[in-house]
């Protein structure tokens, strides 16, 4: 407790990836032709200022004849006979949303387009590019650095299992790449002293985040993506104060009334009025630990509501692709099998590692580290996302 | 109610509370249950289906459709649609001069018509006060009677406006009447063109009544208000807007 404070402006003071993780990600749409396809493709700018056809990293200052060659060598359709080429003098600039370039371009295949080969980015290693493929029957591909090429089919007999792949790596990307989602599950289970209490645990985060990624990538419900990102720096927030046992130490009101003030603060400065529940939710539900003498009896419902806030976090990823209704209940299958996959991963490495500190007196020790290193990151994440 | 109640119902609020700003519900699209087609989700309304068929009609025999009339001009409503989209996505609408005029004239079109709707609907006190404030603009001109001696110039009976005297006798002529007092006259020579011009009567001008000039108030009003319309609504845009000038 009273390396709370003290840690908590230490964390302030740090650098600290406090952002969501946001992936480098570019898009492109395939149309099938006859004897081609018609390509359109949506990049950043910004992170074309990452290659040396930059000239001094301002979007002004790019060549777009470089920019075009680039583009349509490191982005290809292939064919039997290697890739397909691009039609002279076809490019045509698109508008675009600010700080994005949208280009189409025609490619001539001498045979019916056989995969897609990106090379887009290769210095940015968690480039993503995301490729619809309009032909007899539509598809989606999840290209990137570890996977740049998948197979198509022109002909209208899909290869459905590759593209449920792409999203499962996608799925087990985004939560071994996301540091907040997997920070709140270790917080959750650091202080978990069976196996039984991780499995509730784990089932009422999977079960949280199933339901609201499902609800928002089917468009049942919309999330206010600002206010969600700060909602998952609280939730570490808060459950690294209960970890540490903050309504039953000396002081731990305080540092509560903290929190809660903190969250009040979002709400009225931040212009997140969502944190006015999140500030009556965190005063009301320490109140009741102390009321049932002590905490991790209601961690379970921490879990599962907390879940659902970052179940619409994952949900970004699906939604940028705007993808039909038909592929998205497919991507959002292999999304949230890849989800649960990595999250099992971590599981499986950190449970064994815990019980070891455990069995060298060392549990407590771990758990308090941890926790409030993790008040510390949520703090610092939180106060970034609603006033950054 | 105990007190571990009490705070789960406060905890249930606070979860409500911060339910209803991180997610809502998504809107949904405006029913249009007269569309004849949907092309990417944009409705063709049955009203547009219908004037486009009667366009036809007009070019038919009696007006009777031939068979395939119908599916035709559906699918000439379709086409349009999706060379409608392709424009808007090459961005003829930023770029194409022409079609950026017409933009602006649609617009500037579509903010009077809205306007003048709701002018029309303006009741009475509103017009009586628009009146009163600006009676100048419903001011009668003065009129004269003169006689003009010396020179064959037809001239109608009674009295005339300052205006027909400027047509009849040419502006010079036209002042110097304004200036003169009933009896006077002045003699004018212009080449060999000379004669004498008498101010008989005159009228001076005054306000027409309320109910007289009812129909020019109401026009005045209108046009106002949908000069005011545009004026309000490039006020507000430029407040919303990012605009910065780089001229030097």
């Amino acid at each position: 407790m009273r390396l709370l404070v003290p840690v908590l402006l230490l964390g302030l003071s740090l650098p600290a990836p406090a952002q969501a993780h946001q992936k480098s990600v570019s898009y492109s749409k395939w149309t099938l032709l006859e004897g081609g396809a018609l390509a359109e493709i949506r990049v950043r700018w910004l992170e074309l200022t990452s290659l040396p056809i930059a000239v001094d990293q301002s979007v002004e200052t790019f060549d777009r004849s470089a920019v075009v060659s680039y583009l349509q060598t490191k982005l290809v359709l292939e064919n039997d006979g290697g890739a397909c080429e691009p039609v002279p003098s076809s490019e045509t600039w698109l508008p675009a949303e600010r700080g994005w370039l949208r280009l189409e371009w025609r490619v001539r295949c001498a045979s019916p387009p056989r995969s897609l080969q990106s090379r887009l980015f290769t210095s940015l290693r968690n480039h993503v590019h995301f490729a619809t493929i309009l032909g007899p029957e539509s598809s989606d591909v999840v290209l990137s650095p570890a996977a740049p090429r998948a197979a198509i089919d022109s002909t209208g007999a899909r290869a459905g299992a590759g593209e449920l792949g792409s999203y499962l790596r996608l799925g087990i990307e985004h939560i071994l790449s996301g540091w907040d989602h997997l920070a709140f599950l270790f917080l959750l289970i650091v202080a978990a002293r069976r196996l039984r209490d991780v499995a509730v645990l784990v089932t009422g985060f999977t079960v949280g985040h199933s339901v609201t990624l499902a609800g928002a990538a089917l468009g049942v419900v919309v999330p206010h993506a600002r206010a969600v990102e700060a909602t998952i720096a609280a939730s570490i927030l808060l459950v690294s104060l209960e970890n540490v046992g903050m309504e039953q130490v000396r002081g731990g009101v305080l540092v509560i009334l903290g929190a809660v003030l903190l969250f009040a603060a979002s709400a009225l400065f931040g212009g997140l009025p969502a944190f006015w529940g999140i500030a009556l939710f965190t005063a009301c539900y320490f109140a009741l630990l102390r009321n049932l003498g002590g905490g991790g009896r209601l961690r379970w419902l921490i879990a599962c509501l907390f879940g659902f806030v970052h179940g619409l976090g994952f949900s970004g990823v699906l939604l940028e692709q705007e993808l039909p209704r038909a592929q998205l209940v497919r991507a959002l299958f292999g999304f949230n099998v890849g989800v649960e996959l990595g999250q099992l991963a971590i599981l499986f490495m950190v449970w064994p590692i815990l019980q070891w500190l455990r069995g060298r007196d060392l549990g407590r020790a771990i758990v308090d580290v941890t926790s409030v290193a993790g008040a510390a990151v949520g703090t610092f994440a939180l106060l970034v996302r609603v006033f950054g | 109610m105990s007190r571990p109640w009490l705070l789960a119902s406060g905890m249930l609020a606070g979860a409500v509370l911060a339910v209803f700003y991180i997610v809502r519900l998504p809107q949904s699209a405006e029913p249009t249950a007269d569309a004849v087609a949907w092309v990417n989700e944009r409705p063709i309304s049955r009203s547009s289906y219908e004037a486009a068929l009667q366009a036809v009609a007009a070019d038919r025999k009696g007006g009777i459709f031939r068979e395939d009339d119908r599916e035709r001009v559906l699918q000439r409503l379709i086409d349009q649609e999706l060379l409608i989209d392709r424009a808007i996505e090459l961005g003829l609408h930023e770029r194409d001069p022409q079609m950026r005029n017409q933009l602006v004239t649609a617009m500037i079109d579509f903010l009077v018509r809205r306007s003048e709707d709701e002018a029309r609907t303006a009741d009475e006190a509103a017009l009586r006060a628009f009146y009163e404030e600006q009676r100048f603009r419903f001011e009668r001109s003065a009129q004269y009677r003169i006689a003009v001696e010396g020179a064959s110039v037809p001239l109608p009976e009674g009295f005339l406006l300052l205006k027909e005297i400027e047509q009849r006798l040419g502006p010079t002529t036209a002042r110097r009447v304004a200036e003169l007092e009933v009896g006077e006259r002045f003699r004018f020579a212009e080449g060999e063109r000379q004669y004498t011009v008498r101010l008989l009567e005159r009228r001076d001008g005054t306000v027409a009544p309320f109910e007289e000039a009812r129909e020019a108030v109401e026009a005045a009003y209108l046009r106002d208000r949908s000069e005011a319309a545009v004026r309000e609504y490039l006020e507000l845009a430029r407040q919303r807007s990012d605009i910065r000038v780089e001229l030097d």
